[in-house]
C-alpha cells in the first residue's frame, strides 16, 4: 500500500526531490520511483461538504422550530413528528448507504440534530428549570450509539463536542459525575476510530475540561488550579513518547504558556506569602517563566514566543508608574540585546550550529 | 450480531433515551397534587428551547427561622421543603433532610444569601421550577401582567418532584 500523505506535503517533496536532481544529487528515475511510494490523501469531498451543510441546515431549521414553540400543533404532536422524522431519516439513511453513500451518511447527521430538537422539545413540554446542561449530556450519549456503529469519526467528534458543553455548563448542577465515564470513552473512541488525531486532541480538551471541573467543585485555590494546569502543560509537552507526540507538544505549550501567564497574577500568590510579598514572588515566577519560554523558543517553539509577548504586554499594562518600568524594560531589553549579541558572535566564531 | 441489527440499535438508542425522559415529568403532571404558588416573571430566551419567562415563586426565599439545621447540611444540599395550604396558596412550612411522611413538599438546593444590614439573610432554594416555556413573542404579556401584580404558577407535585404546568395571572 502507497504512503497517503496531504496534498501539501507531497507538493513539497517533489519540488524539493527536483531541486536535488536539477543538482545532481539524484537521477529523474530515482526522483519518480521516491514520488511513486507515495499517494495525496483525499481531502474534503465536494458532494459530502454540500450534502452535510444541507443536512445541518435542515437539522439547524428543525432545531429553530422547536425552539419557536408555535402552539399550533400539540407538544403531543411534536414529539411524534420528531419520533417519526428521526427515524425516516435513519431509515432513508440505511437505505441510502449503498448506492449513494454521501447522501446517506448526511442522513444519518441530519438524524442526530432531530434526536439533539427532541431532547429540548421534552425540556420545554416540562418546563425543566436551571440550564439544562444535562440537555447535552443526553444529546452526546444519544449520538454515541451511531457513532460507534458506522465507525463514524465526525459523529464521534460532535458527541465529544456536546459531551464538552455539558462539563463546562454544569456548574451549577453539582458534581458532573458523567466525566469519570465519559473521559474514558473518548480516549476508548480514539483507539477504536482509526486513532484519529482529530479525536486525540478534542479528547485531550475533554480531559482537561473535567479535571478543572474537579478542581472547582472541590474549590482548590486559583494559585494550586493555576499551577496544576502548568504543570500537566510541561508534561504534556516534555514527556517523550510515541503517541501523536506533536498534538500533545502543541497543546502542552498552549497550556503552560496560558496558566504561566496567570501566574504572574501577584494576587494569587497571597495563600503562600505575605500580602506585602506577592509582587515580589510574581516578578520571580515571571522570570523564571520567560526564561523557560526562552530556553523552549530555542528548541523551535514558536507558540512560547507568542507567550513571551504576551507576558511583556500584560507587565506593559500592568502599572501606570511609568519611571521604574521604563527603567526595568530599558535594562530588561539591553540585556536581551547583549546577549543576542553574544550568541551571535559566539556562533560566528565556531562556525557552526543554528538557532532553531 | 448483524449490521442491520446494530443500526436498528443505534437508532433505537436515542428514541429509548428520549422516552424514558418524560417518565418521571409525565407521570407527575398526570398523578401529582396540583399546588398554586404565587410568583413574579420576566421574559428571557434560550438559544435551544425558545421563550420563556423565568418565574421567581415566594416559596423560593425560605427566611432562615424555617430551618432547624447546622449551616454546613444546608449550604449547596438538596433538602426537602414540605408546603402548607394559606388561603388559596401554598407556602413554606418547614424543611427537613429526610423525605416528609406526608403533606406536599418539594425537593430543591439551598443557598444561603447574605443581607447587606445585619447579615441575617435568607435560603434561596432552586427547585427546577424557574422557567415557563411559551411560544415566541408571548412571553411579554405575561411580563406585563407581572409587574402590575403578581402572577400565579400551577405545579404538579409527585413525591418531591414538581413540573411546571402554568402560569396565569391572579
Amino acid at each position: 500500500m502507497k504512503r497517503q500523505i496531504s496534498k501539501d506535503k507531497f507538493s513539497l517533496i517533489s519540488t524539493e526531490l527536483e531541486h536535488y536532481e536539477s543538482n545532481g544529487l539524484i537521477t529523474g528515475e530515482q526522483k519518480n520511483s521516491i514520488l511513486e511510494i507515495y499517494e495525496i490523501k483525499g481531502g474534503l469531498n465536494f458532494i459530502r461538504v454540500v450534502v452535510t451543510i444541507g443536512a445541518l441546515l435542515v437539522g439547524l431549521g428543525i432545531l429553530s422550530f422547536i425552539a419557536s414553540n408555535w402552539n399550533g400543533i400539540s407538544n403531543l404532536v411534536k414529539l411524534l413528528i420528531i419520533f417519526g422524522v428521526f427515524g425516516g431519516v435513519n431509515f432513508a439513511g440505511y437505505m441510502l448507504s449503498e448506492d449513494n453513500p454521501k447522501t446517506g451518511r448526511s442522513f444519518i447527521y441530519l438524524g442526530s440534530l432531530v434526536y439533539g430538537a427532541g431532547v429540548f422539545l421534552i425540556g420545554q413540554m416540562y418546563n425543566f428549570g436551571g440550564e439544562f446542561p444535562t440537555a447535552f449530556l443526553l444529546w452526546s450519549l444519544g449520538v454515541l450509539p451511531m457513532a460507534f456503529q458506522l465507525k463514524d469519526k465526525y459523529l464521534m467528534l460532535f458527541a465529544n463536542i456536546l459531551f464538552a458543553v455539558y462539563l463546562n455548563g454544569s456548574y451549577d448542577l453539582g458534581f458532573p459525575y458523567a466525566g469519570w465515564v465519559g473521559v474514558p470513552i473518548v480516549y476508548l473512541a480514539f483507539n477504536y476510530f482509526d486513532k484519529s488525531r482529530l479525536l486525540l486532541f478534542f479528547a485531550n480538551l475533554t480531559a482537561l475540561s473535567f479535571i478543572f471541573q474537579i478542581t472547582l467543585r472541590y474549590e482548590v485555590k486559583g494559585l494550586y488550579v493555576a499551577s496544576i494546569f502548568f504543570l500537566i502543560g510541561l508534561l504534556m509537552y516534555g514527556v517523550k513518547h510515541t503517541l501523536e507526540p506533536d498534538i500533545f507538544r502543541v497543546q502542552g505549550n498552549i497550556l503552560l504558556g496560558v496558566t504561566g501567564v496567570i501566574l504572574t497574577i501577584p494576587n494569587l500568590w497571597d495563600i503562600v506569602v505575605g500580602a506585602q510579598s506577592t509582587r515580589l514572588v510574581s516578578i520571580l515566577f515571571a522570570l523564571v517563566f520567560v526564561a523557560l519560554l526562552f530556553v523552549l523558543i530555542r528548541k523551535g517553539s514558536l507558540i512560547s514566543l507568542i507567550f513571551v509577548c504576551v507576558t511583556i504586554f500584560r507587565y506593559y499594562t500592568d502599572t501606570f508608574a511609568f519611571l521604574p518600568k521604563s527603567l526595568f524594560f530599558i535594562v530588561g531589553g539591553l540585556l536581551l540585546l547583549g546577549f543576542g549579541f553574544y550568541f551571535e558572535r559566539m556562533m560566528k566564531s565556531s562556525k557552526g550550529g543554528t538557532l532553531a | 450480531m448483524t449490521k442491520k441489527r446494530t443500526f436498528l440499535l443505534a437508532v433505537a438508542i436515542p428514541l429509548l433515551i428520549l422516552l424514558s425522559m418524560t417518565i418521571k415529568p409525565q407521570a407527575t403532571v398526570l398523578f401529582g397534587q396540583e399546588i398554586v404558588l404565587e410568583t413574579k416573571a420576566y421574559d428571557p430566551t434560550d438559544l435551544f428551547r425558545g421563550d420563556f419567562v423565568a418565574i421567581n415563586f415566594v416559596i423560593s426565599d425560605v427566611p432562615k427561622s424555617k430551618v432547624d439545621l447546622p449551616i454546613d447540611k444546608i449550604n449547596n444540599k438538596k433538602l426537602f421543603v414540605s408546603l402548607k395550604q394559606e388561603g388559596k396558596y401554598y407556602v413554606v412550612d418547614q424543611v427537613s433532610e429526610t423525605k416528609p411522611k406526608q403533606g406536599v413538599y418539594l425537593k430543591g438546593q439551598f443557598q444561603e444569601t447574605y443581607n447587606g444590614l445585619n447579615g441575617a439573610g435568607d435560603f434561596r432554594v432552586d427547585y427546577s421550577l424557574d422557567k415557563y416555556f411559551v411560544e415566541q413573542g408571548s412571553g411579554k404579556d405575561l411580563e406585563q401582567q407581572s409587574f402590575k401584580g403578581a402572577l400565579v404558577g400551577t405545579v404538579k407535585v409527585l413525591g418531591g418532584y414538581g413540573v411546571l404546568t402554568g402560569v396565569a395571572p391572579r
